[in-house]
């Protein structure tokens, strides 16, 4: 048994019997500043993709609907618009390969626009404002039920229908253009 | 003397529709079962099958037209017409020829042509019968309307913005659309596949034995009420539109947290099967 604790069982009767000076344990200190420090709240690990897809496409398609916003009205912006940034990407649908079409399609849009007649091309630009529309009302009800696979599937199959919708607005340019040069030439 | 007016009467109307047509063109000899190639721009384009193994191409403005022949292939260019309604042109073509055409906003009539097809316009209206045949109808925002006997070939159909009627379709039908209604009515149809973003979809009609009908919207409506030769599965869900049915079936929810409906089950001997999907679009299967 040591000093001190012969000394605590004993009962004091005068205060010279107490001890003139305490030391504190080693670790005192860091136990109090472990006690009274904020908590640190640990990131949940990310399991799923999603969380940080749905962001990047909610951004995405906030970027695309204000820019198709602005082409519904030529009046006030008839020039078209400058490339979409190939960054806002749904990266977490689609393949590297379609990401990268993708990319291409967006960036060859304006300029097939362009060449199609004005009424097709304001009733383009709203079917793909239908579609932005289409995509954010499945990734705001992903954001609320992650593992749906009915949403998955309709998440992935939109896409595939922009992507439908890009393609062919480019192959019609492109065909138009030769249809045009055919019937002159 | 009746039938002397008869015959004067017919001439007269014969006469008019061939000054609508525009005056004389240029006919060429064409292979019966060769191909033939229609590229116009704008106006309208009339091409009619019939059984002589010729090509005749009239147009209001016959200096406008430019018609090739290379092997089995003909090919009838028309430059634009230098009013505003465009160039009217009529083709006649062999019935068995496959057609090639390809115009940017014309108005687009085909009637009597079996072979294969290839049919292109971009906001120009497209009014086709069926043919035994594989044919691809593709449009940007012009209303297509389809109708006859189509079987033993593939139907693909591809409208951006524009409306779709079609009649009669059987064998193996795929439709594409984004924002413009479906209406779709089946004749012992084998292989379906409709999509949709906004449409709605009305489907019809009578399915063949083992027939299988693929659909999905995301919040069009979807409704599918076909006869099936031999029964069906069917597997309906909606995230958060009604389904309907008229089984006496109650659809059942997939969560308890989370919206979403699915209705299964099995008509008659359950051969054929019927998927349908959508976010917030109303289904309906029937089978009556």
């Amino acid at each position: 048994m040591s000093e001190d604790s012969r000394m605590s069982d004993r009962p004091v009767r005068t205060l010279s019997e107490l001890p003139r000076e305490l030391t504190p344990p080693h670790d005192l200190w860091s136990r109090i500043e472990r006690e009274i420090a904020p908590p640190v709240r640990r990131l949940r690990p990310l399991h799923s993709p999603w969380p940080v897809a749905f962001a990047a496409a909610i951004a995405g398609a906030f970027v695309l609907g204000v820019w198709i916003d602005r082409e519904l009205r030529p009046a006030q912006n008839p020039a078209l618009p400058s490339v979409l940034d190939p960054r806002l990407q749904p990266t977490a649908f689609l393949d590297a390969r379609d990401v990268r079409a993708r990319a291409r399609l967006l960036e060859a849009l304006p300029a097939a626009l362009a060449k199609l007649p004005p009424d097709s091309r304001a009733k383009v630009l709203a079917s793909i404002a239908t579609i932005n529309r289409s995509l954010g009302d499945i990734q705001a009800a992903l954001g609320r039920d992650p593992d749906n696979a009915l949403l998955q599937q309709l998440l992935v199959d939109t896409f595939t229908d922009e992507m439908r919708v890009l393609s062919t607005v480019q192959d019609t340019s492109m065909s138009m253009q030769d249809t045009q040069m055919r019937s002159e030439s | 003397m009746r039938a002397r007016g008869w015959l004067i009467g017919m001439l007269a109307a014969t006469g008019c529709a061939y000054a609508q047509e525009g005056g004389p063109g240029q006919t060429v000899v064409a292979d019966p079962h060769g191909e033939v190639s229609i590229v116009a721009v704008s106006g309208s384009v009339e091409v009619s099958g019939w059984d002589r193994s010729e090509v005749e191409v009239s147009s209001s403005d016959p200096s406008a037209l430019h018609v090739t022949v290379n092997g089995n292939r003909v090919s009838v260019r028309a430059r634009p017409g230098s009013n505003d309604r465009g160039l009217r042109l009529a083709v006649r073509v062999p019935a068995g020829s496959s057609l090639d055409l390809s115009t940017v906003s014309a108005d687009v009539k085909v009637r009597g042509v079996i072979g294969a097809q290839w049919l292109h316009t971009v906001s120009g209206s497209l009014d086709a019968a069926l043919a035994p045949a594989d044919m691809e109808v593709k449009t940007i925002s012009g209303d297509l309307t389809l109708s006859g006997e189509h079987s033993g070939g593939r139907l693909t159909v591809s409208d951006v913005s524009g409306e779709v009627k079609l009649q009669g379709a059987s064998g193996t039908l795929e439709v594409t659309g984004t924002s413009g209604d479906l209406k779709i009515k089946l004749h012992d149809a084998q292989q379906v596949r409709i999509r949709t973003t906004s449409g709605d979809v009305a489907l019809s009609g009578s399915l063949a034995p083992h027939a299988s009908i693929d659909g999905e919207t995301v919040s069009g409506d979807l409704s599918v009420k076909a006869k099936p030769a031999d029964g069906y599965r069917y597997e309906l869900s909606s995230f958060s539109g009604d389904i309907e049915n008229c089984f006496g079936q109650q659809a059942v929810h997939t969560s308890q947290y989370a919206p979403g409906k699915r209705l299964d089950g099995t008509r008659g001997a359950g051969d054929g099967h019927v998927r349908l999907r959508s976010l917030s679009g109303t289904l309906t299967i029937c089978d009556q």
